[in-house]
Protein backbone atom coordinates (compact mmCIF):
# COMPACT_ATOMS: atom_id res chain seq x y z
CA UNK A 1 0.00 0.00 0.00
CA UNK A 2 1.42 3.88 -1.37
CA UNK A 3 0.80 6.44 1.82
CA UNK A 4 0.14 6.24 5.52
CA UNK A 5 -3.01 5.71 6.52
CA UNK A 6 -3.58 8.14 9.78
CA UNK A 7 -2.69 6.90 13.17
CA UNK A 8 -5.13 5.74 15.53
CA UNK A 9 -6.83 9.11 17.74
CA UNK A 10 -5.37 7.75 20.81
CA UNK A 11 -1.74 7.66 19.97
CA UNK A 12 -1.12 11.32 18.14
CA UNK A 13 -0.74 14.86 19.88
CA UNK A 14 -4.71 15.71 19.19
CA UNK A 15 -3.82 19.12 20.15
CA UNK A 16 -2.43 19.62 17.00
CA UNK A 17 -5.72 17.98 15.30
CA UNK A 18 -8.05 20.57 13.37
CA UNK A 19 -9.61 17.43 12.84
CA UNK A 20 -9.80 13.98 14.09
CA UNK A 21 -12.52 11.73 13.12
CA UNK A 22 -12.53 8.24 14.10
CA UNK A 23 -14.68 5.37 12.55
CA UNK A 24 -16.99 8.06 10.69
CA UNK A 25 -19.82 6.43 9.02
CA UNK A 26 -22.85 7.49 7.13
CA UNK A 27 -26.04 5.04 6.18
CA UNK A 28 -28.81 6.66 4.20
CA UNK A 29 -31.95 4.65 3.25
CA UNK A 30 -33.76 4.73 0.02
CA UNK A 31 -37.49 3.47 -0.29
CA UNK A 32 -37.96 0.12 -2.37
CA UNK A 33 -40.98 -0.46 -3.37
CA UNK A 34 -44.15 0.50 -0.93
CA UNK A 35 -42.26 -1.27 2.18
CA UNK A 36 -38.95 -2.12 1.72
CA UNK A 37 -36.12 0.18 1.90
CA UNK A 38 -32.40 0.04 0.83
CA UNK A 39 -29.39 0.94 3.25
CA UNK A 40 -26.56 2.78 0.90
CA UNK A 41 -23.43 3.26 3.01
CA UNK A 42 -21.94 6.76 1.48
CA UNK A 43 -19.12 6.54 4.18
CA UNK A 44 -17.70 3.70 5.80
CA UNK A 45 -15.69 3.84 9.18
CA UNK A 46 -13.58 6.65 8.03
CA UNK A 47 -10.77 7.56 10.05
CA UNK A 48 -8.93 10.96 9.44
CA UNK A 49 -6.84 13.41 11.02
CA UNK A 50 -5.22 16.92 9.92
CA UNK A 51 -3.41 18.57 11.56
CA UNK A 52 -3.23 22.58 12.02
CA UNK A 53 -2.78 24.67 8.93
CA UNK A 54 -2.32 21.39 7.18
CA UNK A 55 -4.08 22.01 2.98
CA UNK A 56 -5.30 18.25 3.17
CA UNK A 57 -7.10 16.36 0.12
CA UNK A 58 -9.66 14.36 -0.47
CA UNK A 59 -9.64 12.56 -3.99
CA UNK A 60 -11.89 10.61 -5.64
CA UNK A 61 -14.46 9.87 -8.46
CA UNK A 62 -18.77 11.25 -8.00
CA UNK A 63 -20.39 9.19 -5.40
CA UNK A 64 -17.31 8.62 -3.26
CA UNK A 65 -18.98 10.02 -0.77
CA UNK A 66 -17.01 13.58 -0.48
CA UNK A 67 -19.61 15.57 -0.14
CA UNK A 68 -21.32 13.74 2.95
CA UNK A 69 -17.81 13.47 4.13
CA UNK A 70 -17.63 17.29 4.46
CA UNK A 71 -21.21 17.68 5.43
CA UNK A 72 -20.45 15.87 8.29
CA UNK A 73 -17.80 17.61 9.05
CA UNK A 74 -19.34 20.75 8.86
CA UNK A 75 -22.41 19.33 11.25
CA UNK A 76 -25.09 19.33 7.94
CA UNK A 77 -25.61 15.79 8.32
CA UNK A 78 -25.32 13.55 11.86
CA UNK A 79 -23.58 10.58 11.03
CA UNK A 80 -24.53 7.43 11.74
CA UNK A 81 -22.02 6.02 13.69
CA UNK A 82 -18.32 7.32 14.90
CA UNK A 83 -16.53 10.02 16.77
CA UNK A 84 -15.41 13.62 15.59
CA UNK A 85 -13.80 16.42 16.96
CA UNK A 86 -13.03 19.62 15.07
CA UNK A 87 -10.99 22.23 16.27
CA UNK A 88 -11.42 20.20 19.43
CA UNK A 89 -14.81 20.88 19.66
CA UNK A 90 -17.20 17.61 19.54
CA UNK A 91 -20.45 17.27 18.14
CA UNK A 92 -22.38 18.14 20.84
CA UNK A 93 -20.50 21.38 20.57
CA UNK A 94 -21.91 22.19 17.03
CA UNK A 95 -22.11 25.88 17.56
CA UNK A 96 -18.25 26.07 18.62
CA UNK A 97 -17.36 23.77 15.35
CA UNK A 98 -20.09 26.37 13.47
CA UNK A 99 -17.58 29.22 14.36
CA UNK A 100 -14.29 28.17 13.97
CA UNK A 101 -15.29 26.62 10.03
CA UNK A 102 -16.48 28.13 6.99
CA UNK A 103 -17.57 26.31 3.96
CA UNK A 104 -16.22 27.38 0.58
CA UNK A 105 -18.84 26.21 -2.63
CA UNK A 106 -18.65 26.41 -6.30
CA UNK A 107 -19.75 30.04 -6.54
CA UNK A 108 -22.78 29.82 -8.73
CA UNK A 109 -25.76 29.68 -6.10
CA UNK A 110 -25.84 30.39 -2.34
CA UNK A 111 -26.19 33.87 -3.06
CA UNK A 112 -28.83 36.26 -3.07
CA UNK A 113 -29.02 37.25 -6.68
CA UNK A 114 -30.24 40.48 -6.45
CA UNK A 115 -28.06 42.04 -4.11
CA UNK A 116 -24.87 43.58 -4.63
CA UNK A 117 -21.27 41.71 -3.48
CA UNK A 118 -20.70 43.67 -0.96
CA UNK A 119 -25.10 43.55 0.62
CA UNK A 120 -24.48 39.77 0.21
CA UNK A 121 -21.17 40.22 2.77
CA UNK A 122 -22.59 42.13 4.84
CA UNK A 123 -26.11 39.60 5.11
CA UNK A 124 -23.79 36.80 6.11
CA UNK A 125 -21.50 38.17 8.48
CA UNK A 126 -24.70 39.12 10.49
CA UNK A 127 -25.00 35.49 10.82
CA UNK A 128 -21.85 34.94 12.03
CA UNK A 129 -22.96 37.94 14.43
CA UNK A 130 -20.60 40.45 13.80
CA UNK A 131 -21.53 43.70 14.15
CA UNK A 132 -22.11 46.55 11.01
CA UNK A 133 -19.25 48.36 11.87
CA UNK A 134 -16.33 46.11 12.21
CA UNK A 135 -18.03 44.10 9.65
CA UNK A 136 -18.23 46.78 6.81
CA UNK A 137 -14.45 47.25 7.60
CA UNK A 138 -13.77 43.72 7.44
CA UNK A 139 -15.80 43.26 4.00
CA UNK A 140 -13.72 46.03 2.34
CA UNK A 141 -10.27 44.35 3.49
CA UNK A 142 -11.66 41.23 2.25
CA UNK A 143 -12.95 42.77 -1.27
CA UNK A 144 -9.86 44.03 -1.91
CA UNK A 145 -7.92 41.09 -1.41
CA UNK A 146 -9.97 39.26 -4.02
CA UNK A 147 -9.72 41.56 -5.96
CA UNK A 148 -13.97 42.94 -6.22
CA UNK A 149 -13.58 46.24 -4.90
CA UNK A 150 -14.50 48.01 -8.23
CA UNK A 151 -17.51 45.37 -8.45
CA UNK A 152 -18.76 45.10 -4.58
CA UNK A 153 -21.84 47.52 -5.64
CA UNK A 154 -22.69 45.60 -8.19
CA UNK A 155 -25.56 43.12 -8.08
CA UNK A 156 -24.67 39.49 -7.84
CA UNK A 157 -26.18 38.14 -10.75
CA UNK A 158 -24.31 40.48 -12.99
CA UNK A 159 -20.56 38.76 -12.12
CA UNK A 160 -18.80 36.26 -13.82
CA UNK A 161 -18.32 32.84 -12.82
CA UNK A 162 -14.71 33.79 -11.43
CA UNK A 163 -16.44 36.64 -9.60
CA UNK A 164 -18.51 34.61 -7.53
CA UNK A 165 -15.95 32.26 -6.96
CA UNK A 166 -13.88 35.18 -5.46
CA UNK A 167 -16.94 36.36 -3.79
CA UNK A 168 -17.45 33.10 -1.96
CA UNK A 169 -14.13 32.91 -1.12
CA UNK A 170 -14.43 36.20 0.78
CA UNK A 171 -17.20 34.99 2.62
CA UNK A 172 -15.73 31.79 3.28
CA UNK A 173 -13.07 34.17 5.51
CA UNK A 174 -15.76 36.89 7.36
CA UNK A 175 -15.45 34.65 10.79
CA UNK A 176 -11.82 34.33 10.11
CA UNK A 177 -12.47 30.47 10.11
CA UNK A 178 -9.43 28.33 11.68
CA UNK A 179 -10.38 25.38 8.88
CA UNK A 180 -11.78 26.27 5.51
CA UNK A 181 -14.11 23.17 3.84
CA UNK A 182 -13.57 23.69 0.04
CA UNK A 183 -15.83 21.19 -2.17
CA UNK A 184 -15.15 21.17 -5.78
CA UNK A 185 -14.96 24.85 -5.50
CA UNK A 186 -13.08 25.06 -9.07
CA UNK A 187 -16.03 23.83 -10.59
CA UNK A 188 -17.35 25.92 -13.54
CA UNK A 189 -14.02 27.66 -13.82
CA UNK A 190 -12.23 28.56 -16.71
CA UNK A 191 -8.10 27.44 -16.50
CA UNK A 192 -7.32 31.01 -15.94
CA UNK A 193 -9.79 31.49 -12.88
CA UNK A 194 -9.27 28.20 -11.42
CA UNK A 195 -5.42 28.17 -11.39
CA UNK A 196 -5.59 31.99 -10.12
CA UNK A 197 -7.99 30.56 -7.27
CA UNK A 198 -5.38 27.82 -6.56
CA UNK A 199 -2.79 30.25 -6.24
CA UNK A 200 -4.53 32.24 -3.63
CA UNK A 201 -5.93 29.21 -1.87
CA UNK A 202 -1.96 27.83 -1.82
CA UNK A 203 -0.54 31.33 -1.22
CA UNK A 204 -2.86 33.37 0.83
CA UNK A 205 -4.87 31.10 2.75
CA UNK A 206 -2.36 28.35 2.80
CA UNK A 207 0.48 30.61 3.07
CA UNK A 208 0.21 33.55 4.93
CA UNK A 209 -2.83 33.38 6.87
CA UNK A 210 -1.76 29.13 7.91
CA UNK A 211 -5.59 28.32 7.58
CA UNK A 212 -5.93 24.19 7.76
CA UNK A 213 -7.97 23.94 4.32
CA UNK A 214 -9.92 20.58 3.83
CA UNK A 215 -10.41 20.39 -0.02
CA UNK A 216 -12.48 18.21 -1.54
CA UNK A 217 -12.08 17.40 -5.32
CA UNK A 218 -11.79 15.21 -8.38
CA UNK A 219 -9.37 17.45 -10.46
CA UNK A 220 -5.74 16.12 -9.56
CA UNK A 221 -4.40 18.86 -10.70
CA UNK A 222 -6.32 21.00 -8.09
CA UNK A 223 -5.09 18.53 -5.24
CA UNK A 224 -1.41 18.85 -6.56
CA UNK A 225 -1.22 22.66 -6.37
CA UNK A 226 -2.97 23.10 -3.30
CA UNK A 227 -2.53 20.17 -0.88
CA UNK A 228 0.50 18.86 1.45
CA UNK A 229 -1.21 15.47 2.09
CA UNK A 230 -4.08 13.83 0.12
CA UNK A 231 -6.43 10.70 0.69
CA UNK A 232 -8.35 8.84 -2.32
CA UNK A 233 -11.80 8.07 -1.33
CA UNK A 234 -14.13 5.33 -3.14
CA UNK A 235 -17.06 3.95 -2.04
CA UNK A 236 -17.42 5.83 1.38
CA UNK A 237 -14.04 4.15 2.59
CA UNK A 238 -10.63 6.34 2.43
CA UNK A 239 -8.54 4.14 0.72
CA UNK A 240 -5.00 5.45 0.92
CA UNK A 241 -3.81 8.65 2.34
CA UNK A 242 0.08 10.17 2.27
CA UNK A 243 1.62 13.29 1.31
CA UNK A 244 1.60 13.98 -2.14
CA UNK A 245 5.54 13.67 -2.39
CA UNK A 246 5.23 10.43 -0.80
CA UNK A 247 3.40 9.20 -3.85
CA UNK A 248 5.87 7.29 -6.41
CA UNK A 249 6.50 9.57 -9.71
CA UNK A 250 5.50 12.36 -7.60
CA UNK A 251 3.55 15.16 -9.42
CA UNK A 252 0.48 14.78 -11.84
CA UNK A 253 1.29 11.40 -13.14
CA UNK A 254 2.23 9.96 -9.89
CA UNK A 255 -1.51 11.17 -8.49
CA UNK A 256 -3.24 9.93 -11.41
CA UNK A 257 -1.47 6.55 -11.32
CA UNK A 258 -2.63 6.17 -7.96
CA UNK A 259 -6.39 7.09 -8.13
CA UNK A 260 -6.71 4.81 -10.97
CA UNK A 261 -5.28 1.92 -9.08
CA UNK A 262 -7.25 2.72 -6.14
CA UNK A 263 -10.05 3.36 -7.94
CA UNK A 264 -10.10 1.30 -10.89
CA UNK A 265 -7.60 -1.36 -9.75
CA UNK A 266 -5.50 -0.30 -12.68
CA UNK A 267 -7.56 -1.36 -15.20
CA UNK A 268 -8.07 2.18 -16.78
CA UNK B 1 -27.60 42.69 20.55
CA UNK B 2 -26.86 39.42 18.30
CA UNK B 3 -30.29 38.63 17.95
CA UNK B 4 -31.39 42.81 16.68
CA UNK B 5 -28.10 42.17 14.60
CA UNK B 6 -29.43 39.10 12.66
CA UNK B 7 -33.11 40.17 12.70
CA UNK B 8 -31.80 44.03 11.39
CA UNK B 9 -29.93 41.68 8.84
CA UNK B 10 -32.66 39.25 7.58
CA UNK B 11 -35.32 42.42 7.29
CA UNK B 12 -32.41 44.64 5.36
CA UNK B 13 -31.87 41.77 2.72
CA UNK B 14 -35.28 41.13 2.03
CA UNK B 15 -36.24 44.88 1.75
CA UNK B 16 -33.51 45.24 -1.06
CA UNK B 17 -34.79 42.29 -2.35
CA UNK B 18 -38.01 43.92 -2.81
CA UNK B 19 -37.24 47.14 -3.53
CA UNK B 20 -35.21 45.69 -6.41
CA UNK B 21 -38.32 44.32 -7.63
CA UNK B 22 -40.74 47.55 -8.35
CA UNK B 23 -43.22 46.64 -10.05
CA UNK B 24 -44.03 43.80 -7.80
CA UNK B 25 -45.37 46.94 -5.46
CA UNK B 26 -47.61 48.42 -8.03
CA UNK B 27 -49.13 45.15 -8.97
CA UNK B 28 -49.78 44.56 -5.32
CA UNK B 29 -51.94 47.71 -5.24
CA UNK B 30 -53.57 47.25 -9.11
CA UNK B 31 -54.49 44.16 -7.14
CA UNK B 32 -55.87 45.46 -4.33
CA UNK B 33 -58.11 48.02 -6.15
CA UNK B 34 -59.11 45.74 -8.55
CA UNK B 35 -60.41 43.41 -6.01
CA UNK B 36 -62.25 46.20 -3.99
CA UNK B 37 -63.30 47.53 -7.06
CA UNK B 38 -65.73 44.06 -7.89
CA UNK B 39 -66.50 43.96 -4.31
CA UNK B 40 -67.62 47.74 -4.35
CA UNK B 41 -69.92 46.89 -7.30
CA UNK B 42 -71.41 43.72 -6.09
CA UNK B 43 -72.46 45.50 -3.02
CA UNK B 44 -73.75 48.12 -5.14
CA UNK B 45 -75.94 45.93 -7.19
CA UNK B 46 -77.21 44.78 -4.12
CA UNK B 47 -78.72 48.02 -3.21
CA UNK B 48 -78.65 49.59 -0.03
CA UNK B 49 -81.08 46.93 2.35
CA UNK B 50 -78.69 43.94 1.55
CA UNK B 51 -75.63 46.75 2.85
CA UNK B 52 -77.72 47.66 6.09
CA UNK B 53 -78.07 43.99 6.99
CA UNK B 54 -74.57 43.78 7.67
CA UNK B 55 -74.55 46.97 10.04
CA UNK B 56 -73.62 44.76 12.79
CA UNK B 57 -69.91 44.41 11.40
CA UNK B 58 -69.35 47.88 12.13
CA UNK B 59 -69.93 48.75 8.52
CA UNK B 60 -72.20 47.98 5.31
CA UNK B 61 -71.48 45.18 3.29
CA UNK B 62 -68.48 46.68 1.55
CA UNK B 63 -66.67 46.70 4.59
CA UNK B 64 -67.57 43.37 5.93
CA UNK B 65 -65.44 42.16 2.41
CA UNK B 66 -62.84 44.69 3.24
CA UNK B 67 -62.01 43.32 6.44
CA UNK B 68 -62.42 39.85 4.95
CA UNK B 69 -60.17 40.22 2.03
CA UNK B 70 -57.21 42.31 4.29
CA UNK B 71 -57.42 38.98 6.89
CA UNK B 72 -57.43 36.64 3.88
CA UNK B 73 -54.05 38.22 2.74
CA UNK B 74 -52.81 38.43 6.47
CA UNK B 75 -53.87 34.47 7.49
CA UNK B 76 -52.03 33.49 4.35
CA UNK B 77 -48.84 35.24 5.70
CA UNK B 78 -49.21 33.82 9.27
CA UNK B 79 -49.86 30.48 7.24
CA UNK B 80 -47.10 30.79 4.60
CA UNK B 81 -43.97 33.19 5.59
CA UNK B 82 -42.01 30.13 7.11
CA UNK B 83 -42.29 27.45 4.44
CA UNK B 84 -42.02 30.25 1.79
CA UNK B 85 -38.73 31.69 3.29
CA UNK B 86 -37.38 28.80 3.68
CA UNK B 87 -37.96 27.40 0.12
CA UNK B 88 -36.93 30.33 -1.19
CA UNK B 89 -33.39 29.70 0.92
CA UNK B 90 -33.83 26.09 -0.42
CA UNK B 91 -33.67 27.13 -4.20
CA UNK B 92 -31.53 30.15 -3.88
CA UNK B 93 -29.08 27.83 -2.41
CA UNK B 94 -28.50 29.92 0.73
CA UNK B 95 -29.65 28.10 3.80
CA UNK B 96 -27.03 25.37 3.77
CA UNK B 97 -24.33 28.53 4.00
CA UNK B 98 -26.58 30.01 6.74
CA UNK B 99 -26.64 26.70 8.22
CA UNK B 100 -22.76 26.45 8.66
CA UNK B 101 -23.02 29.57 10.37
CA UNK B 102 -23.41 30.29 14.08
CA UNK B 103 -26.86 31.23 13.53
CA UNK B 104 -29.55 28.20 14.78
CA UNK B 105 -32.24 27.09 12.07
CA UNK B 106 -34.96 28.57 14.72
CA UNK B 107 -33.55 31.89 14.18
CA UNK B 108 -33.28 31.56 10.58
CA UNK B 109 -36.77 30.45 10.68
CA UNK B 110 -37.90 33.45 13.25
CA UNK B 111 -35.60 36.16 11.27
CA UNK B 112 -36.84 35.11 7.94
CA UNK B 113 -40.45 35.52 8.72
CA UNK B 114 -39.95 39.02 10.13
CA UNK B 115 -40.03 40.44 6.63
CA UNK B 116 -43.12 38.80 5.21
CA UNK B 117 -44.90 39.77 8.36
CA UNK B 118 -44.19 43.46 7.56
CA UNK B 119 -45.14 43.41 4.40
CA UNK B 120 -48.66 42.19 5.21
CA UNK B 121 -49.15 44.26 7.82
CA UNK B 122 -48.16 47.05 4.93
CA UNK B 123 -50.59 45.07 2.76
CA UNK B 124 -53.58 45.87 5.18
CA UNK B 125 -52.62 48.99 5.82
CA UNK B 126 -53.18 49.31 2.14
CA UNK B 127 -56.19 47.77 2.11
CA UNK B 128 -57.67 50.02 4.40
CA UNK B 129 -56.89 53.33 3.13
CA UNK B 130 -57.63 52.27 -0.18
CA UNK B 131 -61.23 51.15 0.78
CA UNK B 132 -61.47 54.23 2.74
CA UNK B 133 -60.35 56.94 1.03
CA UNK B 134 -61.11 55.74 -2.85
CA UNK B 135 -64.14 53.46 -1.93
CA UNK B 136 -66.20 54.58 1.43
CA UNK B 137 -65.27 51.97 3.77
CA UNK B 138 -66.45 53.50 7.14
CA UNK B 139 -64.14 52.39 9.66
CA UNK B 140 -65.09 55.05 12.92
CA UNK B 141 -65.80 53.08 15.64
CA UNK B 142 -62.50 50.37 15.54
CA UNK B 143 -61.12 49.65 19.28
CA UNK B 144 -57.50 49.67 17.69
CA UNK B 145 -55.74 48.27 21.36
CA UNK B 146 -58.00 45.10 21.38
CA UNK B 147 -57.56 45.09 17.70
CA UNK B 148 -54.16 44.92 18.24
CA UNK B 149 -54.57 42.37 20.98
CA UNK B 150 -56.32 39.80 19.06
CA UNK B 151 -54.14 40.27 15.88
CA UNK B 152 -51.34 39.35 18.17
CA UNK B 153 -52.98 36.81 19.71
CA UNK B 154 -54.04 35.13 16.11
CA UNK B 155 -50.22 35.32 15.01
CA UNK B 156 -49.08 32.86 17.76
CA UNK B 157 -51.31 30.90 16.91
CA UNK B 158 -50.77 30.56 13.42
CA UNK B 159 -47.60 30.63 13.57
CA UNK B 160 -47.88 27.55 15.07
CA UNK B 161 -49.76 26.26 11.75
CA UNK B 162 -47.08 27.99 9.98
CA UNK B 163 -44.15 26.29 11.74
CA UNK B 164 -44.97 22.82 11.28
CA UNK B 165 -45.86 24.41 7.58
CA UNK B 166 -42.34 24.80 7.28
CA UNK B 167 -41.71 21.19 8.95
CA UNK B 168 -43.49 19.41 6.32
CA UNK B 169 -41.66 21.16 3.73
CA UNK B 170 -38.44 19.89 5.25
CA UNK B 171 -39.20 16.63 5.56
CA UNK B 172 -41.69 16.06 2.10
CA UNK B 173 -40.40 18.78 0.27
CA UNK B 174 -43.34 20.33 -0.12
CA UNK B 175 -44.83 23.05 2.01
CA UNK B 176 -48.38 23.38 0.60
CA UNK B 177 -49.90 20.74 2.18
CA UNK B 178 -51.58 22.87 4.57
CA UNK B 179 -52.48 25.22 2.59
CA UNK B 180 -55.22 22.99 1.06
CA UNK B 181 -55.60 21.44 4.61
CA UNK B 182 -56.35 24.89 5.91
CA UNK B 183 -56.01 27.99 4.35
CA UNK B 184 -58.53 27.23 1.49
CA UNK B 185 -61.08 25.88 4.19
CA UNK B 186 -60.77 28.81 5.93
CA UNK B 187 -61.46 30.92 3.37
CA UNK B 188 -64.92 29.10 3.08
CA UNK B 189 -65.79 28.58 6.20
CA UNK B 190 -64.45 31.34 8.58
CA UNK B 191 -66.54 34.02 7.63
CA UNK B 192 -64.06 35.63 5.00
CA UNK B 193 -66.40 36.29 2.27
CA UNK B 194 -69.75 35.65 3.83
CA UNK B 195 -71.02 35.20 7.56
CA UNK B 196 -70.53 32.08 9.02
CA UNK B 197 -74.08 31.97 9.94
CA UNK B 198 -74.81 31.76 6.88
CA UNK B 199 -73.38 28.33 6.36
CA UNK B 200 -75.41 25.14 6.69
CA UNK B 201 -75.28 23.69 10.82
CA UNK B 202 -72.63 20.80 9.68
CA UNK B 203 -70.29 23.65 8.07
CA UNK B 204 -70.99 25.76 10.86
CA UNK B 205 -69.67 22.63 13.03
CA UNK B 206 -65.76 22.21 11.25
CA UNK B 207 -66.22 26.44 11.03
CA UNK B 208 -65.86 26.21 15.04
CA UNK B 209 -62.67 23.87 14.94
CA UNK B 210 -60.73 26.49 12.63
CA UNK B 211 -58.89 29.48 14.52
CA UNK B 212 -59.64 31.80 11.59
CA UNK B 213 -63.14 31.85 13.06
CA UNK B 214 -62.46 33.28 16.11
CA UNK B 215 -59.65 35.40 14.73
CA UNK B 216 -62.02 37.04 12.54
CA UNK B 217 -64.68 37.32 14.22
CA UNK B 218 -62.76 39.18 16.86
CA UNK B 219 -61.51 41.17 14.90
CA UNK B 220 -64.40 41.91 13.06
CA UNK B 221 -66.01 43.11 16.21
CA UNK B 222 -62.99 44.94 17.49
CA UNK B 223 -63.05 47.22 13.92
CA UNK B 224 -66.71 47.42 14.16
CA UNK B 225 -66.97 48.85 18.00
CA UNK B 226 -69.02 46.35 19.10
CA UNK B 227 -68.43 45.58 22.91
CA UNK B 228 -64.73 44.28 24.31
CA UNK B 229 -66.48 41.14 26.22
CA UNK B 230 -67.92 40.08 22.81
CA UNK B 231 -64.36 39.67 22.12
CA UNK B 232 -62.63 38.59 25.04
CA UNK B 233 -64.36 35.12 24.70
CA UNK B 234 -62.56 34.82 21.25
CA UNK B 235 -59.26 36.17 22.45
CA UNK B 236 -59.62 33.17 24.94
CA UNK B 237 -60.09 30.36 22.61
CA UNK B 238 -57.40 32.02 20.59
CA UNK B 239 -54.97 31.73 23.17
CA UNK B 240 -55.50 28.11 23.83
CA UNK B 241 -55.15 27.56 20.18
CA UNK B 242 -52.07 29.44 20.71
CA UNK B 243 -50.87 27.50 23.98
CA UNK B 244 -51.56 23.99 22.02
CA UNK B 245 -50.14 24.44 18.59
CA UNK B 246 -47.08 26.92 19.12
CA UNK B 247 -45.43 24.42 21.16
CA UNK B 248 -46.42 22.08 19.10
CA UNK B 249 -45.18 23.43 15.77
CA UNK B 250 -41.76 24.40 17.66
CA UNK B 251 -41.80 20.26 18.26
CA UNK B 252 -42.73 19.07 14.98
CA UNK B 253 -39.96 21.44 13.29
CA UNK B 254 -37.19 20.64 15.69
CA UNK B 255 -37.97 16.57 15.01
CA UNK B 256 -38.60 17.16 11.01
CA UNK B 257 -35.08 19.09 11.30
CA UNK B 258 -32.94 16.47 13.02
CA UNK B 259 -35.27 13.69 11.19
CA UNK B 260 -33.71 15.76 7.75
CA UNK B 261 -29.72 16.19 9.25
CA UNK B 262 -30.12 12.51 9.77
CA UNK B 263 -31.17 11.31 6.34
CA UNK B 264 -29.27 14.32 4.90
CA UNK B 265 -32.66 16.34 2.94
CA UNK B 266 -32.67 18.83 4.96
CA UNK B 267 -30.81 20.99 1.71
CA UNK B 268 -32.14 19.06 -0.99
CA UNK B 269 -35.28 20.20 -2.63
Amino acid sequence: MIGMLPLPAAQRDTGMDAINAKDLTKHFFHRRGIFGRRCLTAVNNVTLSVRKGEAFGLLGPNGAGKTTLIKMLTTLITPSKGELFVNGYGLREEKKIKGSISLIYPGERSFYHRLTGRQNLEFFAALHGIHPSPARVKIGGLLKTVGLSNDADVWFEKYSSGMKQRLAVARGLLNDPEIIFMDEPTKGLDPIEARRFRRFVREFLSGEKRKTVFLATHQLDEAEDICDRVAVMDSGEIKICGMIGEFAGSGRTGLYDLLVRTVDGGKS
Amino acid sequence: MNFFIKAAAFIKKSFIIQKNYPLQFFIVIFDIVLGLAFFYFLTKMLGQDQEQRFGFYGGGLFTFFLIGMAYAGFLYTWLYCFSDMLQNEFYSGTLEVALATPTGIFQILFFSSLWPQLYAFLNVFLYFIIGILIFGARISAANYPLVLTVTLVSMVAFAGLGITSAALLIVFKKGDLLKKALYVPSLFLSGVYFPVEALPGWLQKISSILPATYSLRAIRNALGGNSAGSVYGDIGVLAIFAAILFPAGIYIFKRAFLHSKKVGSLTSY
